[in-house]
This record gives structure tokens, sequence and C-alpha cells, in this order.
């Protein structure tokens, strides 16, 4: 019961304001995606247009991806450190799945790909998790 | 004074809430079934859930409800200074927070929540405690900044007028090269970042008076301003500043 409270929790957290915006001045995780053997490259961040401060739909969309990112980071570190990223426990979230889904929206190459979360660790970017290969779609 | 207000927040409101339906509407495919967000995945988060949660989730949440929820978003933002009747902002109420629901919890952080601070008010307002209404706005408002502030100060980096390079090197809000330039000049960036953390902290004095209230709103307008130009956060522009007519109406029956 306690898991369906929490999840309601979470759902209803706009009405919950916390007011905490950039509590910390810290870098948060980046999702990188790869050709399976090529080099890993940022998921690119869209250009706002001139009009952008009025309206910018595909600019808050990409915030929307980032927040997933910083969700999935949030979740895993609830988990034992010591679990495989292959791992159920891992690759059975929701948001998992929704991290796969916005890396493949940067995947533009042919062949099978990857992704994968690095966090800043003290001064060094560091791989937090990286996904299986995958097909292409 | 207290029609005044209302006209002006319902004018605000029906911005702030087209804003984000258009802008929905604009990325559609995201809620989509070849998109990011789509229910298939996303209905996931309520297996443990209820049955007829599940069932009432698939009803709203789905590819066909989500277009509902957010063309009624739309219809009902659109509606708000035109429409004088109780339904439309409780609707408008209802669908922004189903929308921010279905995409678990906020599709855009803290703009959803303000918006539905403002929304909620406006309802309250149009059934029958308008001054309740909007001192629920007012309250929300000061405690937006003022809270943000004080969480702020807990961080040193913050306190040391240090943040701001940090926050504008964040490839996620695709700063303006200008701006990070502008940034990566200490005594700007320690002047900008500490003027920011002040502002905040000390927000609450605008229930002083009416001038001071004024001043304040100036301020925070040119900070929205700003911070949609350089991090990109127009909703957070138009969602504060429809909560600014609550306030100024609250000092001016307070201290008048």
């Amino acid at each position: 019961m306690s898991g369906v409270r929490h999840l309601a929790i979470q759902r209803l957290r706009a009405l919950l304001p916390s007011w905490r915006f950039f509590a910390r001045a810290t870098v948060s995780p980046q999702l990188l995606v790869r050709r399976v053997g090529g080099e890993w490259q940022p998921v690119a961040t869209p250009r706002r247009g001139p009009l952008g401060w009025l309206f910018a739909p595909a600019s808050n969309l990409a915030l929307a991806y980032h927040s997933t990112v910083e969700h999935l980071v949030a979740e895993v570190d609830e988990l034992d450190p010591a679990t495989d990223h292959d791992a159920p426990a891992i690759t059975g979230l929701v948001t998992y799945e929704l991290v796969t889904l916005v890396a493949r929206e940067s995947v533009t190459a042919e062949g099978r790909w990857q992704w994968k979360i690095i966090v800043l660790d003290e001064r060094e970017w560091t791989d937090y998790l990286i996904s299986g290969e995958l097909e292409p779609s | 004074m207290m029609l005044v207000t209302l006209v002006w927040t319902t004018r605000l409101a029906a911005i702030a809430t087209s804003v984000s339906a258009l802008e929905l509407l604009v990325v559609h495919r995201a809620f989509c079934e070849r998109g990011v967000f789509r229910w298939s995945i996303l209905r996931g988060d309520y297996v443990r859930a209820p049955r007829f949660v599940r069932t009432l989730a698939d009803l709203a949440f789905s590819t066909r409800g989500t277009w509902f929820l957010v063309l009624l978003q739309l219809a009902s933002g659109l509606a708000l200074p035109w429409i004088d009747q109780v339904v439309v902002p409780w609707l408008a109420v209802a669908s922004t927070l189903l929308i921010a629901i279905r995409f678990r919890g906020t599709y855009n952080g803290g703009s959803d929540a303000m918006l539905l601070v403002v929304l909620i008010g406006l309802a309250v307002a149009a059934s029958g405690a308008p001054l309740v209404g909007l001192a629920y706005v007012a309250v929300q408002l000061v405690l937006s900044y003022f809270i943000s502030g004080i969480a702020k100060l807990r961080d040193r980096t913050w306190r040391e007028g240090r943040a701001l390079p940090v926050m504008v090197g964040l490839p996620q809000y695709g700063v303006p090269e200008a701006a990070v330039r502008l940034a990566s000049v200490p005594v700007i960036a320690k002047g900008a970042g500490l003027g920011m953390l002040a502002f905040e902290c000390v927000f609450p004095i605008a229930l002083v008076n009416e001038r001071v209230c004024i001043a304040l709103l100036g301020m925070a307008t040119i900070f929205h301003l700003v911070n949609a130009v350089v991090f990109g956060l127009n909703r957070f522009l138009w969602a504060w500043i429809a909560a600014f007519p609550a306030l100024i109406f609250w000092v001016q029956r307070l201290r008048g």
C-alpha cells in the first residue's frame, strides 16, 4: 500500500509545490548515445528561436526529457549500489524504458546502439549507467 | 478593486493556460504511441494501483484521452476571460492537474504548480469566495520566492556567489553563448547570483506596503524575463505574472 501512496504523492506533486528551485548549484546528469563502436555523443538540445522566450514547445519537451533522466538517476540511487546495469531491478523500471526512448530520438545512424548516463563525480565525469546494445528502431 | 484584480488574473491565467496547451499540441507526438511519453509504457506505473484507478487512468491518459485533456485545457484557458461561469476555471484546474499527473507529476516542473495555484485561486473566487482565492494565490507567490531563496542559502556555492556560472553551463537549458560569456566574468556572476539570492530571501517585505510590493514585482518581472530569455523558462514567466495581481490586491487591502 505504501507503494501506491508514494505513487499518489508523486503524481500529485503539482498540487503540493516545494518551491525549491535550483536549491543546489550542481551539474546534473547527462545522457549520451552512440552507435556501437562509435563515439559517445550528448543528446542534442534544440535551439530556441527569437520568440523562444514566449513560446518554446521543443525546448520544454527537451526539459521534460532531461527530467526523466534525472528521475532515473534518483530511482537507481535508491537501489543497492552493487545492482548490475542489466538487472531487471533497473531495466524493468518504467523510467528506464522512457530514457531508452529519449535516447532513441537522438540516434541517427543505422545499426546497434547504446546510451549511457554520466554524472560529475568531484571534478570528473564518470559513467553512471550504461544500457545494453540495442537494436535499431 | 477586487473586480479589476480578478479580471487581470483571469486574463493572465488564460495566456498561461493556453500557452501550456498549445505547446503540448505542437509536440503532440511525444504523448502519442510513437513518442517518448506513450501511455503503453507510462501505464506500467499503475500496475499496483487499484483496478478502478487503472481503468480511469487508461481512459484519461491514453493517446485519445490526452488529446481530449489538452484540448480541454486549451478551450477552458481561452474561455476564462470570456465566459463568466464557475465551471470554466474548474475545468482549467482539472485538465491542468490531469495533464501533470499524466506526465508523472509535472510536465514543466514548478510552472505547472504555479499555474495550478492561480487556476485554483480563480476557481475558488468564482465559487463565491474571492478573498480566499486571491489570498491563496498571494500567499503561494510570496512562499515561492522566499522558500526558493532560503533553500539556496544552505548551499555554499550559492552563498559564495559561484552558482550562476554552474547554472548557465547546464546543457539542458541551451543558454545562449553571450549569456555564458557574461556569466564567466566573476564580478558579474557574483553580483547577479547574490542579487538574485537576496531578492528571493527578502521578498516577503512586499507585504510592507504597496510601493515596496510594486517595486519587488517589477524586479520579479525582470527576473522572469531574463530566465525566459536565458534559460528558456517561458512558462514560468506567464504563470508567475498571472499571480501578481492577487498579491497587489492583498497588500492594498492589508495596508491601505
